[in-house]
């Protein structure tokens, strides 16, 4: 079953190694607010900002570009660094929005990415609130292929909030993003997405 | 603290000018997640209380020296509307009353935010009075509290605040404007839901031992009260689970 998390409340023993949690007093406790599901042992958080891990996909936008290296603002509490790739022929320029990888991850929680792809100009950049991200892929991505396919876009999602959208529906994929962040926590939210999406077809 | 030459009897027959008896909160009313451009936020009505706490971050530390490379760190402001009061506040911005509400606060949420995982960067609490009414201190730590939940802030726990007060010589729990001009001696106290460690506690005038005890257990009582309201604010934000 399925419940709603505050921190401080307390979770089973066996949640000590999880994220989120952590032990307070001797007792296992949730440090967010999220939602526990009891069956699969797992804790989805619903606010926060996000964490930088190695493998992580990104959507970023050059803020500045050195000699070396470009500083990405990604929307986390410091910049990312992106090491100049010499042998690719995109050189960066300030305001361009990339995606990326995350390869490595600085002392100072400063992620670094080595090669990044530009951004199509024409496309729009919505900023969704890190802890949504993952109910806008869906399992397995499939909400994100649903919207692709009803909405004929090209949807890049960066975990760390970014997501670049172009093609057609430009509109419709905005809004489903938009419905998608505001009723996060609620089931059954693939279908609903459809249901959304045909309607404004119609 | 008022003249006590025209001090009015603040207790009737066991009853408090509002009607309150000693152990009784004023009506608390609290609303999560009311800003949109914060990344989390509260508004909380206690008695003719009014106040709006917002949290940002984590965020880059500005100015970059104030960074810790192991922590993130708090940065608080409280502050009251020029308008707040029936006598002047913030016309000219922060005094030292401000200040130091501002510093004990953040000391407060320093012991329950989880500072080390978001190093080198800051999280921003502004509470914001906009009518007061005695006990704001405890008012807005109960706002910055649900506010810093509903931004997704790591913490090892929630924290409510309260205060209380020796009144006529009588000891009252969240003491309003009038009663705490003219008390003998007002205590506010920052307290952990689970495990009720007090993480702030002040007083100004003379409260003995035992009295300090009565008002702690009076807290604890009251602050059942204040607990399940910010469990409900925050239950509120995520309805239809």
């Amino acid at each position: 079953m399925k419940k709603i998390i505050l921190p401080g409340d307390a979770l089973p023993d066996d949640l000590a190694v999880a994220h989120y949690t952590c032990i307070n007093n001797g007792s296992v406790v949730s440090k967010v607010v999220g939602v526990y599901d009891d069956e699969r042992k797992e804790i989805v958080p619903l606010e926060g900002a996000w964490h930088p891990r190695v493998g992580s996909s990104i959507v970023g936008i050059i803020a500045s570009v050195g000699r070396n290296t470009c500083s990405i603002d990604l929307k986390h509490s410091s910049y990312g660094i992106l090491v100049n790739d010499k042998m690719s022929r995109y050189s960066p320029k300030v305001g361009d929005v990339i995606e990326s990888v995350v390869r490595s991850i600085e002392r100072k929680n400063v992620p670094v990415m080595d090669r990044a792809r530009l951004i199509d100009g024409s496309s729009w950049l919505v900023y969704v609130k890190p802890s949504k991200i993952p109910r806008v892929l869906g399992r397995n991505n499939s909400m994100l292929k649903q919207i692709e396919e009803l909405t004929q876009t090209r949807i890049i999602v960066g975990l760390n909030g970014f997501v670049a959208i172009s093609g057609k529906g430009i509109n419709p994929a905005v809004a489903s993003i938009r419905k998608i962040e505001s009723e996060a926590h609620t089931s059954g939210l693939t279908d609903k997405i459809k249901d959304m999406l045909l309607s404004m077809k119609e | 603290m008022a003249s006590k030459i025209n001090k009015p009897k603040l207790i009737h027959d066991g009853k408090r000018l509002d009607g309150r008896g000693p152990d009784e909160l004023r009506e608390i009313k609290i609303e999560a997640g009311i800003l949109k451009n914060a990344n989390g936020s509260a508004y909380l009505e206690w008695g003719k209380n009014r106040i709006i706490a917002a949290v940002y971050g984590p965020k880059e530390v500005m100015p970059k020296h104030f960074a810790d490379p192991n922590a993130a760190i708090i940065k608080c402001r409280y502050s009251m509307a020029p308008f707040s009061s029936l006598e002047e506040h913030g016309r000219s911005g922060q005094n030292r009353r401000a200040v130091e509400i501002s510093k004990v606060i953040k000391e407060v949420f320093e012991n329950v935010v989880v500072l080390n995982e978001y190093p080198n960067s800051e999280i921003d609490i502004f509470m914001e009075v906009l009518q007061s009414d005695g006990s704001t201190r405890a008012a807005c730590i109960n706002a910055a509290a649900v506010a810093l939940a509903s931004a997704g802030i790591p913490m090892k726990d929630m924290v409510y605040g309260v205060s209380v007060g020796k009144v006529d010589g009588e000891i009252c729990v969240d003491v309003d404007m009038l009663e705490d001009n003219y008390s003998d001696a007002d205590m506010p106290l920052a307290i952990s839901h689970r495990d009720d460690r007090i993480l702030l506690l002040q007083m100004d005038g003379d409260m003995s031992n035992e009295e300090i005890g009565r008002g702690f257990d009076m807290a604890v009582e009251a602050g059942k009260k204040i607990r399940e309201l910010q469990r409900e604010a925050l239950l509120a934000m995520y309805k239809g689970v």
